[in-house]
Parts: C-alpha cells; sequence; structure tokens
C-alpha cells in the first residue's frame, strides 16, 4: 500500500512503490476517487445495478433529502449515491465502497435523546445497495437512505444526525484504496401523522440537509 | 397530565434501554479466517436459536463476501433466513444501518450476490425444495439480485429449471418465477413479462 493509498495491482509492494507506473501493466496500482451525489433533482446513475433495488425499497430513484410513502417504506430520507471512479479504469476486480458512522445523536419527541448505539462502527451496505463490479467503465456505486422509517405520531418529532466517512477498499474489505475518504454529515427532522405519512420538520435552522465535513449532534444543532 | 406521565415513561424507557452499548461479536476478529467464519457457522447451525449469536452470525456472512466456495454457498442458503438483530435505534425507526427491508436484514442475500452466477444452482434448488414460502422468497429475491442487471435472465432460469422439476418443485419454480416480476423494475418490466409468458 502506498502512502496515497494505492495498491498494487499486480505485483508486491516495493515494486509497486517505483515509479514510473504504467496502468494495467505488471507494478501497476488501482485506486479510487470518490464523489457524492445527494442533490434535489439528481437521480442514481444509470451504470449503477444497485439502483433497480433503491428504487424497489423506496419508491423513487431521486437522490437527496426526500419523504416517501411508498408501501413498507414511509420515511423521510436522504438519498446519497456515492461513486467511486477506478483507476485504471480496465481494473476489473471487485472493489467495495465502504462508510463508517463516526458520530450521531437521534432523538423522538423532538428533544428526547434516543441511543444511537457505539461510535464509530462499520455501516458499510448490504451488498443489495452496491455495486462492486468496476466494469464496464472502471466505476463502482454504494447507495444509502439514511433517515427515519415508519415512525408514528407520539414519538414525532424524530431528529437524525450523524457523521460518516466514506473510502474504498479492496474486496477484502480491509485494504484501502481511496486516496482520500469522503467525510459528510447527515440532517433529519421528520414528524408522522396519525396515518403514518410522514414529512419534514422544519423548525430548526440548517436542518433536512446532506454536507460537506460534520454536524453538531444535537436536536437543535445549536 | 397522562400525556407527561406518558412522555416521562418513553423517556425512562429510551434511556435505560440507550445506557448499555450496542451488542458487538467478540468471538470473531477482523481477520478471522474464512475457515474460522464458516466453522462459527456451522458450529452456530447445531444450537438452539436462543443460543445462537446473532451478532458473530451477522458478522460471519458479511465477512464471507467475495469469498465463494460450495461450502460457503451451502451454509448461506441455510442462513438465508437468518435475520441480524436491530439495534436499539433501528427499532425506533432509524436507519442508522441501512433500511429496514429484507434484503439489509437478511445478511446471506448480500453475500450470496457477491458470489455471483456461481450461487445460482444452489438457489435454484433451494426454491425447489423448499416447503416454506417465506423462504422461497428469500431465495428468489436473491437469485433476482444477481441477475439485477438481466432480470429476465432470472426468470428464464427458473422456468427452465421448472420444465425438468417433479411436479410439487416445478411449481414452486413457476411461482418464483412469478414472483420475481416485482424486482424487474419498471426498466425490464415489458421484458420480464414476456419471458414469464414464454
Amino acid at each position: 500500500v502506498t502512502q496515497s493509498g494505492e495498491v498494487c495491482q499486480n505485483e508486491p509492494p516495493p515494486q509497486c512503490q517505483r515509479g514510473p507506473v504504467t496502468p494495467g501493466s505488471p507494478g501497476s496500482v488501482v485506486s479510487v476517487s470518490i464523489t457524492q451525489r445527494a442533490s434535489t433533482g439528481q437521480k442514481t446513475s444509470s451504470g449503477d445495478t444497485a439502483a433497480g433495488e433503491y428504487s424497489t425499497i423506496t419508491g423513487t430513484s431521486n437522490l437527496g433529502v426526500q419523504t416517501s410513502t411508498h408501501a413498507g417504506f414511509k420515511a423521510c430520507f436522504a438519498g446519497i449515491e456515492f461513486v467511486g471512479s477506478v483507476t485504471p479504469s480496465t481494473y476489473s476486480g471487485s472493489l467495495e465502497l465502504r462508510r463508517q458512522l463516526l458520530s450521531c445523536g437521534t432523538y423522538v419527541q423532538g428533544n428526547v435523546p434516543a441511543s444511537c448505539g457505539t461510535t464509530p462502527r462499520d455501516d458499510t451496505s448490504s451488498a443489495a445497495l452496491r455495486d462492486d463490479d468496476p466494469q464496464p467503465g472502471g466505476t463502482i456505486y454504494d447507495l444509502d437512505p439514511p433517515g427515519v422509517q415508519n415512525g408514528d405520531t407520539f414519538n414525532s418529532v424524530y431528529r437524525y444526525r450523524a457523521n460518516f466517512s466514506e473510502y474504498a477498499t479492496l474486496a477484502d474489505g480491509t485494504t484501502t484504496v481511496s486516496a482520500s475518504p469522503v467525510n459528510y454529515y447527515v440532517r433529519v427532522s421528520c414528524k408522522f401523522d396519525a396515518n403514518g405519512k410522514p414529512s419534514l420538520d422544519t423548525s430548526v435552522t440548517g436542518d433536512n440537509q446532506v454536507g460537506a465535513g460534520t454536524t453538531k449532534l444535537t436536536w437543535n444543532l445549536q | 397530565m397522562n400525556c407527561i406521565l406518558i412522555s416521562f415513561i418513553a423517556f425512562f424507557v429510551l434511556i435505560s434501554s440507550s445506557s448499555g452499548k450496542a451488542a458487538q461479536c467478540t468471538a470473531l476478529k477482523e481477520d478471522s479466517s474464512t475457515q474460522e467464519l464458516l466453522d462459527f457457522l456451522r458450529s452456530s447451525k447445531e444450537l438452539p436459536q436462543e443460543n445462537r449469536d446473532g451478532e458473530c452470525i451477522d458478522f460471519a456472512i458479511r465477512h464471507l463476501e467475495h469469498k465463494p466456495s460450495p461450502e460457503a454457498e451451502t451454509l448461506l442458503i441455510d442462513y438465508l433466513g437468518f435475520e441480524r438483530p436491530l439495534s436499539q435505534a433501528e427499532r425506533a425507526g432509524f436507519m442508522l444501518h441501512g433500511p429496514i427491508t429484507e434484503s439489509n436484514t437478511h445478511p446471506a442475500m448480500g453475500t450470496l450476490l457477491t458470489f455471483g452466477k456461481s450461487a445460482v444452482p444452489a438457489l435454484l434448488s433451494s426454491i425447489e425444495e423448499s416447503p416454506s414460502e417465506a423462504f422461497r422468497g428469500t431465495a428468489t429475491h436473491t437469485l433476482m439480485l444477481i441477475f439485477r442487471d438481466q432480470p429476465p435472465m432470472g426468470i428464464e432460469y427458473l422456468k427452465q429449471r421448472s420444465t425438468h422439476a417433479e411436479p410439487i418443485n416445478a411449481a414452486r419454480l413457476k411461482e418464483a418465477a412469478r414472483t420475481a416480476i416485482q424486482w424487474c423494475g419498471d426498466k425490464y418490466k415489458q421484458q420480464c413479462d414476456a419471458a414469464l409468458a414464454r
């Protein structure tokens, strides 16, 4: 593993670290550059083979903070897709986009703390929401819809605050091949009516966002 | 007054249940070998349901991703019905480890998906032979995940297998093919309908 997080494709590290390097040849390296897609108006990528499962679950291919009344998935959530661009683009081994939950704060009834468990911890998506095969095109994907699902009126407003880190590895799940992780946060506040229909709660300024960096974990983001 | 009392009780239940750390697997490690993971799953199968360590079973299944072998396929099909334990937050409705849906709570589905088409014969056999409708549904969903970039092919496999099966098994495979349509999505629905009708 080189310092930049690249991994030898066909040769042990000493050969790998000697330059110059020709992609696809012995001594070449594989690396993944990650970008995040989570804006309103964006949809899951056409080359993402996990997009069908995302759509089956959420009832939409839309990304970004939204609500859903899809069967079994009455939810407020942030649809997020990570795209990993693989170098060299001809690399054909499996690669994974993985995720760590760095910290979190969850609340019910507006401001009553609810456990979100020990952090940091692994939060890697099920393979059903990942596309680990870089071919064709040298791209891998990961989808995640963090938020609140199937809540009730009594515990509303539900507030979800979390900081994550997304990175790429070889198929062994441990050898990192992304030069730098994508650190991001998710804030969602959701209330459910008597029929279980969700709506975003907008009473806290800056709520219902996905952003780069970290968020405060308090209910009111102060 | 009642509202205040109910709120207080809800608060107490949430806080008291959240004081303990989230359950974690201690029997297995990140560097446990494939054989250790398989041995763990095999020995867990022998235990009564109440003595099984759900966290470690989930850990072992997830750590077998991309490590296909006939033994792993057989074991994972035995564990297709296994549901990972939900955390306190997940039970409350927070999606802190993906959505609470079949493919996310049944870890063997995802791991078999990473095995690709090598897992198809064993999945078809399990759909054919299982008397459990719920199990067959999970196995069919897994099959369709493997064929997610060409769903009509999954339906073709189910139908083709049914032509060589005993009547009761053939009926299960045909039922699975009809069920599988739901995982074709809008993009492939017409092609899947055509494959089912052929």
